[in-house]
């Protein structure tokens, strides 16, 4: 059994066969042939790909509706333009080379244009005109009949490097039970895909391609974002049961009005989404904005620092998305996990427990300037909170608000306009931190719990690890009374306490949470309903008993099954 | 030629979905249309060239049309910028 984590990017949860995407560039590094020989090729290869994709425009739109087959018409309308295909036609006849290395210099040189440009949008529209290309080369590889075609016979789950739309309508609907990319990301057409068919996804799940076999068992938990390769008859039967149920309370919860959330003792809890700068921000109609904005990807995504223009233009963008409704932005949370080979980072033993997030901030305070620049200069056009993850120590946090001090001197010097009265919290997910809670409360302005970090720190299990796996669990009673602590000193010290991670959509643990003080969960976009309808039905009251009742239950197995009774008979109510 | 010029809209400025609509009506005439901002000219037809000028909402475009038929696609073009 090998467990991987990722995004879950479309909810659901499903137990099937691995399909591997195969890689599409085999065959294409031959030799060029003479120019005519080339330039046939490259216009057979036009022909066949419109006729292609006029194909995938219908299947699309009767499968997957109008909003889906809007992005095959892009690539139709990529298709159509001329001066950049003449482009491929000039190289194959002045450079001599083959029509893949054309088509692969000129959408290189596409690339190097839109990489440039300062709006995170923009910049990811190369993944359309990469696409194309790439569809291009595979039409001219094989035919019809392409190897990358895969065509299932039964039900799978597509594991890939990463997918372009043209990949997920390609496939038979009848047998994808879902899908899971090594990279994040990249991904944002594929999720959106993955949602109107209902089937669910995760992506950024780093390590997969290599793990995983053709035929292989795998389960997918796209809310948790939680991939397991050969699951054990244990993994398989929680599952199973888990399927069972979700589908069950799926159609009850959606009937729930949207629209502020109060308990039932009219309490106001405030439910936020998480959200990242690599995709399109989830539809924030029915919550109070993002709880948890992941500001990794825009660093992770190309070979340099991103500017602070470029930064800029992601977080207004999210800013103005969100349309006067809260957005917590989460200063950089990287280290040596994640390969950034331009910050020249060492390899870890223990990257967890290594140079991670604001201990690499505060040592590299010039790159920290450019993000934190970049979020006040954002906060001008809403509502904007910042966050700093890991914080170990007083010295740190206090560092971190003298630089973000800095930066808005610097902001206001230059006569650059910038967001006024930001508050600025913490993540409290080390023991250290939830140690000295008390002391960090006076230059915190809120508390983020979060819950997946600190359930690894406190019980010392790495949760990626699978032989730890049944210790990496939040219903220990170390971490419910951690957050039951966290809960009490926030309230002494007057500090709003909110929670992200993945406990924070979990139904037995929200009555906990809420009875240890917590106001705001932040969650995935998928678990909003089912969210709402539990907290319409809690007594803030009652969960502080039962909150009390908890911490002093010694076996994990009685707590899990009290909070579950719990949270199934507040359901019912 | 023709010339008018417009205040782009667009939530998303000349972008997918926009600028694939502008190139869909762009493409009914036979007149060379091309838009520009600041010193960027983008041809109409050229998907790529339009995503490449970074238009965004609020941007002062100058649209131009020559050819046989640039008073109906100017026409046209004015309607899809209202």
């Amino acid at each position: 059994m090998k467990i991987f984590y990722g995004s879950g990017c479309a909810d659901g949860y499903v137990i099937s066969e691995v399909l591997k995407k195969k890689a599409q560039e085999a065959g294409s590094a031959r030799l060029p042939g003479n120019s005519e020989e080339e330039l046939r090729l490259f216009e057979e290869g036009m022909e066949r790909l419109g006729e292609r994709l006029d194909a995938l425009y219908q299947k699309t739109l009767e499968e997957s509706g109008e909003e889906a087959a809007e992005l095959i018409e892009t690539y139709q309308v990529i298709l159509c333009d001329r001066q950049f295909f003449d482009g491929i036609r000039a190289r194959i006849h002045q450079e001599k080379i083959s029509c893949f290395a054309a088509i692969r210099e000129e959408n290189m040189a596409c690339e190097k244009i839109f990489s440039e440009m300062e709006d995170a949008y923009m910049r990811e529209r190369i993944e359309d005109i990469r696409a194309v290309c790439g569809e291009l080369i595979s039409v001219i590889c094989g035919g019809p009949d392409a190897p990358a075609d895969e065509k299932p016979e039964k039900p799978v789950v597509i594991v890939a490097d990463a997918l372009t739309p043209v990949d997920t309508v390609k496939m038979d609907k009848r047998y994808l039970g879902g899908f899971v990319t090594e990279t994040g990301g990249e991904t944002s057409h594929a999720v959106i895909l993955a949602r109107a068919l209902g089937i669910p996804a995760v992506t950024g799940a780093a390590g997969i391609m290599e793990a995983a076999r053709d035929g292989m068992k795998i389960l997918l938990d796209g809310m948790e974002g939680k991939v397991i390769l050969e699951p054990d008859p244990a993994a398989e039967m929680e599952a199973g049961h888990r399927m069972r149920k979700a589908r069950e309370d799926a159609l009850r919860f959606a009937k729930e009005p949207a629209g502020a959330v109060y308990t039932a003792d009219n309490e106001r809890i405030r439910l936020a989404v998480n959200a990242s700068d690599d995709a399109r921000l989830p539809d924030l109609g029915g919550c109070d904005g993002i709880g948890l904005f992941r500001t990794e990807f825009l660093y992770m995504q190309q070979g340099d620092y991103p500017s602070e223009d470029m930064l800029y233009q992601a977080y207004r963008r999210a800013v103005e998305e969100a349309d006067g409704k809260e957005v917590v932005f989460r200063t950089l949370d990287i280290g040596g996990d994640k390969a950034l080979g331009y910050m020249g980072l060492p390899e870890e033993e223990n990257p967890f427990l290594g140079y991670r997030a604001v201990r690499i901030c505060v040592d590299r305070p010039e790159m920290f300037k450019v993000q934190l620049r970049a979020m006040l200069r954002a906060a001008l056009h809403g509502k904007v909170k910042i966050m700093f993850p890991m914080i170990s120590n007083l010295e740190e946090l206090l560092y971190c608000r003298e630089i973000l001090g800095g930066c808005r001197k610097e902001l206001a010097k230059e006569g650059v306009a910038c967001g006024e009265d930001i508050p600025v919290g913490i993540m409290v997910e080390t023991p250290s931190a939830v140690m000295i809670l008390d002391q960090l409360a006076p230059y915190a302005d809120f508390f983020s719990v979060g819950t997946n970090d600190l359930t690894q720190y406190i019980m010392a299990s790495d949760r990626g690890n699978p032989a730890v796996q049944k210790l990496y669990d939040p219903f220990y009673p170390a971490v419910l009374r951690a957050l039951y602590h966290i809960g009490k000193t926030a309230r002494k010290a007057g500090v709003a306490l909110s929670v992200c991670g993945e406990t924070a959509a979990d139904i037995s643990m929200i009555p906990f949470l809420l009875g240890c003080g917590v106001e705001k969960l932040s969650i995935a976009e998928p678990a909003l309903p089912k969210v709402r309808y539990l907290v319409r039905r809690l007594h803030r009251e009652e969960c502080a008993l039962l909150a009390k009742e908890i911490i002093r239950i010694t076996s994990i197995r009685k707590i899990k099954e009290r909070l579950q009774e719990y949270a199934e008979n507040a359901l019912k109510r | 030629m023709k010339e008018i010029k417009v205040t782009v809209k667009f939530k998303e400025g000349l972008h997918a979905r926009p600028a694939v609509k502008l190139i869909k009506t762009a493409s009914a005439f036979a007149s060379v249309i091309t838009v520009q901002k600041k010193e960027k000219t983008a041809l109409a037809s050229s998907i790529t060239q339009i995503l490449g000028a970074c238009i965004v909402c609020g941007d002062e475009i100058a649209v131009r049309a020559e050819g046989s038929d640039e008073e109906k696609a100017i026409e046209a073009l004015e309607q899809f910028f209202a």
